[in-house]
C-alpha cells in the first residue's frame, strides 16, 4: 500500500477508530470515558446532538469526524459520526461495550472493511456469491444467521446496515433500530 | 492481464470501421496495444439517427448476463473526426452518472488526453457500486457520440489503466471491476438524473471519496485530490447541443416467460423532437423525488427510499408473499411456486400517484433455459423495509423519461421520472 495513502487510511480508521466503531468490537465513543454522553432519550430516533466534547473525545483525535451518542441504558447505545466524505456511520452497541450494529448512508459508501472487521470476509464471499448468481448491479441483501447485511442505493445516494444477531442484546428489536 | 487476452479485447470491441492495420493485428497477437493511431472514420452506431440510440438486452460480453441493457459507444480525440473506436457492450445505467471504459478494450491508439488535478497530476476517479465492486482508474477527455448526438470535451473515467493501478484504500474494499467478466460490459455509460458522478461535494473537500490524484508523478500511491465541475465525469447528455434535457428510455414489452433479447432505444431530449413527446399514446405522470428517491406504496407499507435504474438487473423488494429460493443458482432471487402478480403504487415528492402491477416468477425454472437474458419477472429481496429498486425490468413495455438535473422540459425542471 502506497505510503500516504496509507496514513490517510490509518486516520480514518481512527475515526471509527481507536475508538473501534467495528463490528463485534467496542464502540467508538466507550462510555466509560465518554464525555459526549448528553442524555437519556427514549428512542435512538431522539439521539441527541453533545453539546460538548472533550480533549478525549474521538472528535479531537480524527479531525473533521464530528460525533455525538445518546444512550438507552437499559438496552443500548446509539453513536453516530460524520466521515469527512459526508457520509454518516451509526453505531449501535450494548452496555457492556460491543457494536452490535452498524448502519451508513451518505455519497460515497464507507471503508466497509474497517466498519466490518472481522465479518468483512463473509460479507465479500457472499457478495461474490449473489453476483456470480446474477445479482449485478444490484443491492446486497445478507443473511448468514451470523452476519446481516443490507447495502442499496446508488452513485451519490448510498444506505445500508449489517449487524451480528449473536450479539444483539436479547430486548433490542433490531430491525426496528436500524431502520 | 496477458497480452493475447488483451488484443481479444480489442478486436472484440472495435467492430465497426477498423483500420486495416488493425484487422491484421488481431490476428496476429502482438502490435495491439502498442502502436500507432487507430485512424477510422467514425461511423454511427447500428441503428443510429438522429436522436436516437440503439440499445439491446443480451447476454453480454461474458454470455450469461441477464437484464443488461448495452449500448455501442463511439469515443473519438477531442475535436477530432477520425482518431476513434467504437465499443460495444457498454452498459447503459441510468443509476449512475458518466461515461467508464474499460483499459483493456481500449486500443493504445486512441491516446486520450489525462486530465490534471490541482497539483498537476493525473486526476484519478473511484466508481463505487453498490453490489461491492468499484471501478478505479484515471480522468481522460473524449468525444462522445451517441446515435448521432455528439458531447465534446467530455471527461470520461478510463477503468483499470494499468499505469495507475495504485489503488486509494478509501476506494478499495469492495471486488474492483477491472474486465469485461467482472464488470459485466466494457464499460458503463451513466445517464442517471444528475450531471457530474460527483458535483458540489466534491468541488472543495479532498476527502470526497470520489476523485484522487497521483501523490507523485511516478504515480506509485494516490492522494485524495478535490475535483472542479469542469473535471468531473459527467453525463453526455447535457453536453449535446441540441436535445439535451433528459431522455427516454424505450423498450418494447417483453413476454412473460423470458426471451433471449431485446431490442430497444434510448430517445434524446424530452418534447424537443417528434419522437420524443410525452404523453404521446397514453396519459402519463411524472414522478419528482426527494434526492432522487420517490415512495414505493406496496402492502400498506410506505418505501420511501424507492428508485428507478436500469443498472438494477431484477426487481428488489421485501416481501412475504413470495419465497426466496434455496441458495444454488438462484441466491437472492424469488422463487414462487406460481406466477405471482403485485399491485402497487409510486409516489412523487410531488405527491402525484400512480399504480404500477408486476409478476414475479420462479428464478431457478427462469435461468434454467440458460438462453433467457430477458427475465421480466425476475425479482430478489432486499433486506430492507424502505426500499423498492426498480430495475431494469420496469423498463419492459414503457417508456420511461429521466430529468436531468437543472434542465428545463415541458415536463417542468429535472430531476424527475416519467412514464
Amino acid at each position: 500500500m502506497p505510503a500516504r495513502e496509507l496514513l490517510l487510511g490509518l486516520a480514518l480508521a481512527l475515526g471509527f477508530g481507536d475508538a473501534m466503531a467495528t463490528l463485534g468490537q467496542a464502540p467508538a465513543n466507550p462510555l466509560g470515558r465518554a464525555p459526549l454522553l448528553v442524555k437519556p432519550s427514549s428512542s435512538a430516533a431522539e439521539a441527541a446532538p453533545a453539546s460538548s466534547t472533550s480533549a478525549s473525545a474521538p472528535a479531537s483525535v480524527v479531525p473533521g469526524a464530528k460525533l455525538r451518542a445518546a444512550v438507552r441504558p437499559d438496552a443500548y447505545t446509539v453513536h453516530e459520526s460524520w466521515l469527512d466524505s459526508g457520509t454518516t456511520v451509526t453505531e449501535y452497541a450494548t452496555p457492556a461495550g460491543v457494536v452490535f450494529a452498524v448502519s451508513w448512508r451518505g455519497p460515497v459508501l464507507p471503508d466497509l472493511n474497517a466498519l466490518l472487521g472481522g465479518y468483512f470476509k463473509a460479507f465479500q464471499e457472499e457478495a461474490q456469491q449473489a453476483r456470480t448468481a446474477g445479482r449485478r448491479g444490484s443491492p446486497i441483501a445478507i443473511d448468514t444467521g451470523a452476519l446481516v447485511v443490507r447495502s442499496n442505493g446508488r452513485m451519490r445516494n448510498f444506505f445500508g446496515s449489517a449487524y451480528a444477531p449473536a450479539l444483539v442484546p436479547a430486548d433490542v428489536n433490531v430491525k426496528d433500530a436500524l431502520q | 492481464m496477458s497480452k493475447m487476452r488483451f488484443n481479444n479485447l480489442l478486436c472484440r470491441a472495435i467492430f465497426v470501421s477498423l483500420a486495416a492495420s488493425l484487422v491484421a493485428a488481431c490476428g496476429g497477437g502482438d502490435a495491439a496495444g502498442g502502436g500507432g493511431p487507430i485512424v477510422t472514420t467514425p461511423a454511427p452506431s447500428p441503428g443510429a439517427s438522429g436522436n436516437v440510440l440503439a440499445v439491446v438486452v443480451d447476454a453480454g460480453p461474458a454470455g450469461n448476463s441477464v437484464n443488461r441493457l448495452y449500448t455501442t459507444v463511439t469515443v473519438c480525440q477531442p475535436g477530432s473526426s477520425t482518431v476513434c473506436q467504437t465499443i460495444d457492450h457498454v452498459l447503459v445505467d441510468t443509476g449512475s452518472t458518466g461515461l467508464r471504459l474499460l483499459s483493456g478494450v481500449m486500443s493504445a491508439g486512441l491516446n486520450l488526453p489525462r486530465l490534471a488535478g490541482n497539483s498537476g497530476l493525473p486526476l484519478l476517479n473511484c466508481a463505487q457500486f453498490v453490489d461491492n465492486t468499484f471501478a478505479w482508474g484515471p480522468v481522460a477527455v473524449a468525444d462522445v457520440l451517441l446515435g448521432g448526438k455528439r458531447a465534446a470535451s467530455v471527461p470520461i473515467q478510463v477503468i483499470a489503466d494499468p499505469a495507475f493501478n495504485r489503488l486509494s484504500s478509501a476506494c478499495s474494499s469492495g471486488d474492483e471491476a477491472s474486465t469485461p467478466a467482472t464488470l459485466d460490459a466494457n464499460g458503463i455509460l451513466g445517464l442517471g438524473l444528475y450531471k457530474e458522478d460527483c458535483g458540489a461535494a466534491c468541488v472543495n473537500n479532498p476527502a470526497n471519496g470520489t476523485y484522487f490524484t497521483c501523490a507523485s508523478t511516478a504515480c506509485f500511491s494516490a492522494a485524495r485530490s478535490v475535483a472542479s465541475i469542469a473535471k468531473q465525469v459527467k453525463n453526455p447528455v447535457p453536453l449535446f447541443a441540441t436535445d439535451n434535457n433528459g431522455f427516454l428510455v424505450d423498450l418494447p414489452a417483453a413476454p412473460l416467460a423470458g426471451a433471449p433479447t431485446l431490442a430497444g432505444a434510448v430517445v434524446f431530449g424530452i418534447g424537443t423532437q417528434a419522437n420524443n413527446q410525452f404523453n404521446q399514446s397514453k396519459p402519463g405522470t411524472v414522478l419528482t423525488t426527494n434526492g432522487g428517491d420517490f415512495t414505493t406504496v406496496l402492502g400498506g407499507k410506505s418505501l420511501d427510499r424507492s428508485f428507478i435504474d436500469t443498472g438494477s438487473n431484477a426487481l428488489f423488494f421485501d416481501s412475504s408473499l413470495v419465497p426466496l429460493c434455496f441458495g444454488g443458482a438462484g441466491v437472492g432471487f424469488y422463487c414462487p411456486t406460481a406466477l405471482t402478480t403485485f399491485s402497487v403504487a409510486m409516489v412523487g415528492a410531488n405527491g402525484v400517484s400512480v399504480p404500477v402491477s408486476f409478476s414475479v416468477n420462479n428464478a431457478v425454472t427462469s435461468f434454467s433455459s440458460g438462453t433467457l437474458a430477458v427475465i421480466p419477472t425476475l425479482a430478489g429481496n432486499v433486506l430492507d423495509a424502505r426500499t423498492f429498486d426498480w430495475g431494469l425490468p420496469f423498463f419492459y413495455g414503457r417508456r420511461v423519461f429521466i430529468g436531468i438535473e437543472g434542465q428545463p422540459s415541458t415536463l417542468g425542471p429535472g430531476p424527475f421520472y416519467a412514464f
